[in-house]
């Protein structure tokens, strides 16, 4: 008569020492057990062993039990390894991720006030740890938006014994790039100037750069509207008085008439017509400096003052190279050097005492990026005691709850739960509260952001910083917020003491478990961090 | 019931019950299906509310000196479904046919 019941306790299979391939199968079954999770193990070698000893009573009654039909027995037996690791695999299978969501979410909206502390809690430190690195994103990770492969450009500067990354002198540039030196792709220069642009009876101050022929081409820039530079508009002097506009100031200030391409334009009283529109999301290639013209460098004599061009002792221009694929900056390091020195010896007046140095973007003194990475880092590392303090916080807080629910623990744990669902469980419930933290400092970002600029000081630059909300700095968010909170969400406790442990006092059970869990880290080290922070920010009383 | 779309052999393990092979071995031999994927197969069926799991009473069990065995039987979702699934297979035509009459695919 079969009964819908699981058995309580399988029996034993019979062992026959007459019949070692068939002992051989159960001994497979018995292993390939250890692989099922423990709330059902029991009840799958029960099946398993049954089947196989039905299989030895059927032939056996047709004296047909032989070294064959015992050795397709352990095949069989072998396949139910593919079973087991299907029944273990199966507690990860996305609806039952799924399921751990839905239950998690109904949990955290069922207790609304511990969800708002924890999210609240959360949000600020995440969101002001957010800011600083979306700042970090834009000057230093990203700083030159729109520029082809960042990471291949290098700058290459002026040295006098004393400071490197000076600006250097147009002729020098021009040595450079006319002597063929290994491990660079190309090499541009330019420099950023005030300029007057006036159409009809309107002048406006813009911020112009001056650049070399190739320089689109090098930093893999296209214009959006009409093209850039050619190469014979920067051969000679002042006989090609093009302007190529970008896109952010052709849309603030011609509101993005495409019209304006052949037009002229004047810029400091000199004529130049607009030849196209540089593409959009590329400011120039000045970190954190926004140009609205470009140029062509030989139109320098007629937009700045003095000439330029012709002037080795004039350091003026800022020198950009591409490096090639595979190249080392210690290889084209290595090249400059000696080109430095051969210019030291023919021109001892104005290179005697200068060398030349290749520096990477984020190192050169010429760069916003070199004086406001430091200060960001240590900002970061700032914010970061904060989100630090604020995990602290929300983990004490899940340790609090944790007591209560040793009841809500054992339950399922006594029906069947095995460990790893109870674990998996938590650790949704931590990951969701950390998801919901990260989007409530996300949504901070976009104010923060913004506001960070405004602790600026005052400057006549047109100073640019495309920070803000990028998928990057949600992974970022993610991962700064998900482990302190998440690995203190284990039920470790009732695993320690068992189902029958957990109805104890919550006051009993919160108590130890931050002092097992947080000790004098908690009690001693946070203090002091506590004030020390109350301290900084004004906040201590009398 | 949620329409679910059976494999072959998903099919072939239902027919198999149906036709009274109640456990593993014998759903094995009828289908000429692997251990790894009837017992699997069995499991996800069973989930879907296709078929059904008793256990057999320990007593007979313990009398007969050998472990209790599992027996699987169709509801009657399993066996709407089966029927659905043969009808389906059953309506399958030959690619050359379906060729042949492409107005009638």
């Amino acid at each position: 008569m079969p009964s819908s019941r699981r058995p309580e306790r399988p029996e034993p299979a019979t062992s026959d020492p007459a019949r070692p391939l068939f002992r051989f199968a159960l001994t497979i079954v018995g292993l390939a057990a250890w692989l099922v999770p423990d709330w059902h193990r029991a009840a799958r070698r029960c099946q398993w062993q049954a089947d196989l000893c039905e299989r030895r009573r059927y032939l056996e009654r047709r004296q047909a039990f032989g070294v064959s039909p015992q050795v397709d027995l352990v095949g069989r037996a072998l396949g139910v390894f593919r079973h087991a690791i299907w029944l273990r695999t199966s507690e990860w299978r996305l609806e039952v991720l799924l399921q751990d969501v839905r239950f998690g979410l109904r949990l955290l909206v069922g207790r609304p006030a511990f969800t708002a502390t924890a999210v609240l809690t959360l949000g600020p430190g995440i969101g002001a740890t957010a800011t600083i690195a979306s700042w970090i994103d834009a000057l230093v990770l990203r700083p030159l938006p729109g520029v082809m492969e960042t990471d291949r450009l290098v700058e290459v500067g002026g040295t006098d014994g004393l400071r490197t990354g000076l600006a250097m002198s147009y002729p020098d540039y021009v040595d450079l790039r006319d002597q063929p030196l290994p491990g660079l792709a190309g090499i541009t220069c330019g420099t950023f100037w005030p300029m007057t642009l006036r159409v009809g009876n309107q002048a406006d101050r813009v911020w112009g750069r001056l650049a070399s022929g190739n320089y689109f081409d090098l930093l893999g820039v296209r214009a959006s509207q009409g093209r850039t530079f050619r190469p014979e508009e920067d051969q000679t002097p002042n006989t090609h008085p093009v302007a190529v506009l970008s896109h952010r100031f052709w849309q603030r200030r011609f509101q993005g008439d495409p019209g304006i391409v052949g037009r002229s334009v004047l810029l400091n009283e000199r004529a130049f017509t607009v030849i196209g529109m540089a593409a959009e999301g590329f400011y120039g290639s000045d970190v954190a400096l926004e140009s609205d013209v470009f140029v062509p460098m030989m139109m320098q004599p007629a937009v700045t003052p003095g000439d330029l061009l012709q002037s080795r002792g004039n350091h003026e221009f800022k020198v950009q190279a591409g490096l090639a694929p595979g190249a080392s900056l210690a290889r084209v390091q290595a090249g400059v050097d000696v080109l430095a020195r051969r210019l030291a010896r023919l021109y001892p007046e104005t290179n005697g005492n200068r060398g030349i140095a290749v520096l990477p973007l984020w190192r050169s003194p010429q760069e916003a990026s070199s004086v406001m990475g430091p200060v960001l880092a240590v900002l970061l590392a700032m914010v970061g005691v904060v989100l630090l303090v604020a995990c602290a916080n929300v983990a004490s807080l899940l340790l609090v709850r944790a007591a209560p629910r040793q009841r809500e623990v054992a339950v399922p744990r006594a029906i069947g739960a095995s460990r790893g669902q109870m674990v998996r469980q938590f650790l949704t419930e931590s990951l969701l509260l950390a998801l919901m933290g990260g989007a409530a400092g996300l949504v901070m970002v976009r104010w923060t952001s913004g506001l960070l600029a405004g602790f600026l000081p005052a400057t006549p630059f047109p100073f640019f910083v495309e920070a803000g909300l990028r998928p990057r700095l949600f992974l970022f968010a993610l991962a700064v917020t998900s482990p302190p909170v998440s690995s203190s969400a284990r039920p470790r406790r009732c695993r320690r003491h068992g189902p029958t442990s957990c109805p104890r006092t919550l006051v009993t059970v919160a108590r130890e478990e931050i002092q097992a869990r947080l000790g004098r880290f908690s009690v001693e080290t946070m203090q002091p961090v506590n004030r020390a922070l109350d301290d900084a920010l004004g906040l201590t009383r009398g | 019931m949620p329409r679910t779309t059976l494999s072959l052999g998903t099919v072939a393990i239902l027919r198999a019950i149906a036709s009274g092979n109640r456990f593993g071995f014998d759903i094995m031999d009828a289908t000429g299906l692997t251990s790894g994927t009837v017992y699997p197969s069995l499991d996800r069926l069973e989930s879907l509310g296709l078929v059904e799991s008793t256990w057999e009473d320990p007593r007979i069990a313990r009398r007969d000196k050998r472990p209790p065995r599992r027996y699987f039987d169709l509801t009657a979702q399993g066996e709407v479904a089966l029927a659905d699934a043969l009808e389906r297979y059953r309506s399958f035509r030959p690619v050359s046919a379906v060729v042949a009459t492409p107005g009638k695919a």
